[in-house]
């Protein structure tokens, strides 16, 4: 991978003009050309008439030559191996992934050896942050003590510590009690709880049932395992009044059942990942064990179904999902790989064929990419607002290439994307203002004043 | 004459008599395990039939379903709860519940839902403490807070208990008493 990460640079000072720009403000659900002035690290102006007859005089300007200009990737959904798996990835490996990816805002999944379920744990990665100095992390509380399902976890005091939700990560929670005593508690808290809806005793299959895994000769998962999952937990938020997210939507039952539930007024959000709508079950081809996930890849009608419901809103975010998994934890057979894919890298660009695709435009891409998952985890950047933090990417939507693991800047390289060819990539990741990567095909020249 | 007074634990408030004439227009919060408790339902009932407005304040998971149609304020914060109360009242919490189904461990609990002197500062500045007993110190009560001479009428209220439980048997018994109050 042809790039630079910036490192050491100091905090964002005075005032930097992002000129021609193709701006991509999804709030706004706009698109057009401008520019963008940012001041100490904040956004203060933006819009297509800024700077429009020329560069401002005596201001930094970079000009952006006609590239996407878009608020930075708020990714919900990762993964690293910090505490307890540095060898796999650490917060530092998995920042700089980032932000090659143009992710500028991350949140981490509590499923570490230790576990995040005590209040230090997520004062240690707000901690590890500051010293990364890349993206914005964040850390999720988990849910349940020890991630067990059984006893609540402390979420005031995880809350307290700067838990931004609270989550089991990829176990379900199988006890409808223990959830909905869950979803009761958080609400002193006004917490959100993301949840994995996969009914849990019949999850333990290697990959969807179907054709592929009778084929192959691999036990199956029941589709239908994730929407009684998602009808049950719908029931749950009924009772309760709770705030709940549902993660990694992958069938075509759930888009459909979740649809009807918000059609009623239910407070319920959902998110999938890259594989679900990019891939189908046939990507596990000859066992590839970098097509083991979970949930597992779906049937083709599934996968249509997910890209439906990104396109209307029903499913609310994207996020990279990204689990990263050495040799020894691949290299085996597939019943006995461990699910996971990394994403940080290839997020935008895979999520880039929803617009080349025409099914998404460019500003619900980024919804559903930036906005939504800001709006829904109360985090500050994901949006072109003045006095929000100059949190952005700049891309190139047609730049093509081809998805290589020997490129991934990522530790490990278990990627369902390997050789894939795509159209879109990260020119530039800025992050409070700072340039913290650059593409070797991008050098900022400074425009004429 | 028929008995119709609870024998139940009928905790009645004497204590706050001697601070106010009448509970007209009192504010009282009522504080932790209110599913669990039969205290919280008899003082809900006797403060409201005496002109007293009750809240009631705890976690989300100890708070019984549609207790709000009781006619009370259910809050689950104590900062917004107990703001400007006249009367705390505080509720054990058992140990049972303590283990992470209703309540997930003692420090958070105690933290967020525990009196302090910083949660009593939410109350008036001259409001009264109560607790039915027995206290669990460093649970839903902070020593310091319980022992308060100036704001704790807890000592006062179990005395007073005492006497109440002595009134309730006297009149189921039936006892019999002449003029003067002596028994026949």
């Amino acid at each position: 991978m042809s790039g630079n990460i910036l490192r050491g640079a100091a905090p964002h000072t005075g005032s930097t003009a992002f000129i021609n720009a193709r701006i991509v403000d999804p709030t706004a659900d706009a698109e057009y050309t401008g520019a963008i002035l940012i001041s100490d690290g904040k956004i203060a102006d933006f819009g297509p008439n800024l700077f429009a007859s020329g560069a401002p005089y005596g201001i930094e300007s970079i000009d952006c030559r006609g590239l996407y200009l878009a608020p930075g990737i708020v990714d919900a959904r990762v993964h690293t191996g910090e505490p307890g798996e540095e060898h796999k990835e650490t917060l530092e490996s998995a920042g700089i992934a980032a932000a090659v990816g143009g992710i500028t805002s991350l949140v981490l999944l509590p499923d570490n050896e230790p576990p995040f379920d005590d209040a230090s744990l997520i004062e240690f990665v707000a901690r590890r942050a500051r010293q990364v100095k890349l993206a914005n992390m964040y850390a999720y509380g988990a849910l349940t003590a020890g991630l067990e399902g059984k006893e609540l976890a402390e979420i005031g005091l995880l809350a307290e510590a700067g838990a931004v939700a609270f989550t089991d990560a990829d176990h379900a929670i199988g006890n409808a009690q223990v959830l909905r005593r869950a979803l009761y508690y958080a609400k002193a808290f006004d917490a959100l709880i993301v949840h994995l809806p996969q009914e849990p005793t019949l999850s333990g299959g290697s990959m969807t049932s179907g054709v592929m895994a009778t084929r192959l000769g691999l036990s199956g998962v029941p589709p239908l395992a994730e929407v009684m999952m998602v009808e049950r937990d719908i029931r749950l938020v009924e009772m309760t009044g709770g705030r709940l997210h549902l993660s990694k939507i992958s069938t075509a039952e759930s888009v459909r059942v979740i649809a009807a539930a918000k059609a009623r007024g239910l407070k319920l959000t959902c998110d999938t990942a890259p594989p679900y709508f990019a891939l189908n079950d046939l990507a596990v081809g000859d066992y590839r064990t970098f097509g083991k996930l979970m949930p597992p890849l779906r049937a083709e009608a599934d996968r249509a179904a997910v890209v439906d419901g990104l396109r209307s809103g029903v499913i609310d975010a994207i996020v990279s999902d990204h689990r990263p998994q050495d040799q020894d934890s691949k290299r085996v057979p597939f019943a006995q790989a461990e699910p996971g894919g990394i994403g940080l890298e290839t997020l935008l660009p895979v999520s880039l064929e929803l617009v080349h695709n025409r099914q998404l435009s460019l500003p619900q891409l980024f919804q559903r990419l930036s906005s939504a998952p800001a709006r829904l985890f109360n985090l500050p950047g994901g949006k072109l607002a003045k006095g929000a933090p100059a949190d952005l990417v700049l891309f190139d939507s047609d730049y093509a290439w081809q998805i290589d693991r020997v490129d991934f800047w990522s530790k490990t390289k278990n990627s369902p994307f390997d050789e894939r060819p795509v159209q879109g990539q990260v020119m530039a990741t800025i992050v409070g203002g700072r340039t913290i990567y650059r593409h070797d095909n991008f050098t900022p020249t400074a425009a004429a004043a | 004459m028929p008995a119709t007074v609870r024998m139940n634990t009928p905790r009645r408030p004497s204590s706050i008599f001697t601070r106010s004439a009448n509970l007209q227009g009192l504010l009282v919060a009522i504080c932790g395990d209110i599913m669990h408790s039969r205290v919280a339902r008899s003082n809900i009932h006797l403060l409201q039939i005496m002109g007293a407005r009750v809240r009631v304040v705890g976690p989300p998971t100890l708070m019984p379903t549609d207790i709000d149609k009781m006619g009370v304020e259910v809050h689950y914060g104590m900062r917004s709860g107990l703001k400007d109360v006249d009367i705390v009242m505080m509720l054990r919490l058992q140990t049972e519940r303590m283990q992470g189904s209703f309540v997930p461990s003692i420090s958070e609990y105690f933290r967020f839902f525990g009196l302090d002197h910083e949660k009593l500062k939410f109350a008036k500045p001259d409001a009264l403490i109560m607790h039915p007993g027995p206290m669990n110190r460093g649970v839903e009560i902070d020593s310091e807070v319980a022992d308060d001479l100036d704001r704790s009428v807890i000592h006062e209220q179990v005395e007073m208990g005492v006497a109440v439980r002595m009134a309730c048997l006297e009149a189921l018994i039936g006892g019999r008493r002449n003029s003067l109050g002596a028994v026949a």
